[in-house]
């Protein structure tokens, strides 16, 4: 299936772009692994090494809602799916 | 323009789309403009020191519109219905900025001042802590860093 990713201030730097479409199998965990093996310092800013969890800074967003799930990783995406990983807002 | 327009949307905007003067012009066109006696502007600009006293030359806003544009109007949407406040705005630009240029604009029409002080302090706050929108601050020594 093909999703698309929204790129926000550090995400953006990172990659260079502002979104993507990628093709991945099923869940979220897919799509971290791709993005981590992409973006080298895509890991740092959302993954909690100790923990070896999504850092709880980090906002989840599928196509405009914010996930809540205990265990996000196991989310299954659907083709077209919007998704963006945020870091704490500041506003101007 | 959406500076034109007789009804300015709250919002993310680009840089330089609207100005305070014009969101003014537009609340003054709220058909219950008549039973206010007080417009409450905050204006946010772009400071030259950071919170650890770094030298700040310039700032960067990047925003998730569909985000940030829910998250606003849910704000002012919540402070509209507060006893004697007649109209809330806020407009919070996005893009690149010099210092002291503009960054966020908050209006407040209000029957009387002391309600209009009260909501529009309220609409700071929360913008501050609930709209999908990021600052990042370039310093003078070519640094940057974005900032939470």
């Amino acid at each position: 299936m093909i999703v698309e990713v929204l790129y926000f201030a550090e995400f953006k730097d990172i990659t260079s772009k502002e979104k993507e479409n990628l093709e991945i199998d099923e869940n979220l965990d897919d799509l971290l692994n791709l993005l981590f093996k992409r973006y080298s310092s895509f890991r740092n800013l959302v993954w909690d090494e100790k923990s070896q969890k999504i850092h709880n800074l980090i906002s989840i967003i599928i196509n405009n809602q914010a996930i809540h799930e205990k265990d996000p990783l196991k989310i299954n995406l659907k083709d077209g799916d919007k998704i963006a990983f945020l870091l704490p807002v500041s506003g101007g | 323009m959406p500076s034109n327009e007789d009804n300015i949307k709250s919002g993310i905007y680009n840089k330089g789309e609207i100005e305070l003067e014009h969101l003014i012009e537009s609340l003054k066109k709220h058909p219950n403009i008549s039973k206010a006696g007080s417009i409450h502007t905050f204006t946010g600009i772009v400071r030259d020191s950071s919170n650890n006293d770094k030298v700040v030359v310039g700032m960067k806003i990047d925003a998730y519109d569909d985000l940030a544009n829910a998250s606003i109007t849910k704000i002012c949407n919540i402070l509209k219905q507060k006893e004697g406040i007649i109209d809330v705005k806020i407009i919070h630009l996005k893009g690149d900025f010099n210092l002291s240029e503009d960054l966020v604009y908050v209006v407040v029409a209000s029957a009387h001042r002391k309600e209009g002080f009260e909501v529009i302090s309220k609409a700071v706050e929360m913008y501050k802590k609930e709209i999908a929108v990021w600052k990042r601050e370039n310093f003078s020594n070519g640094t940057s860093e974005w900032i939470h």
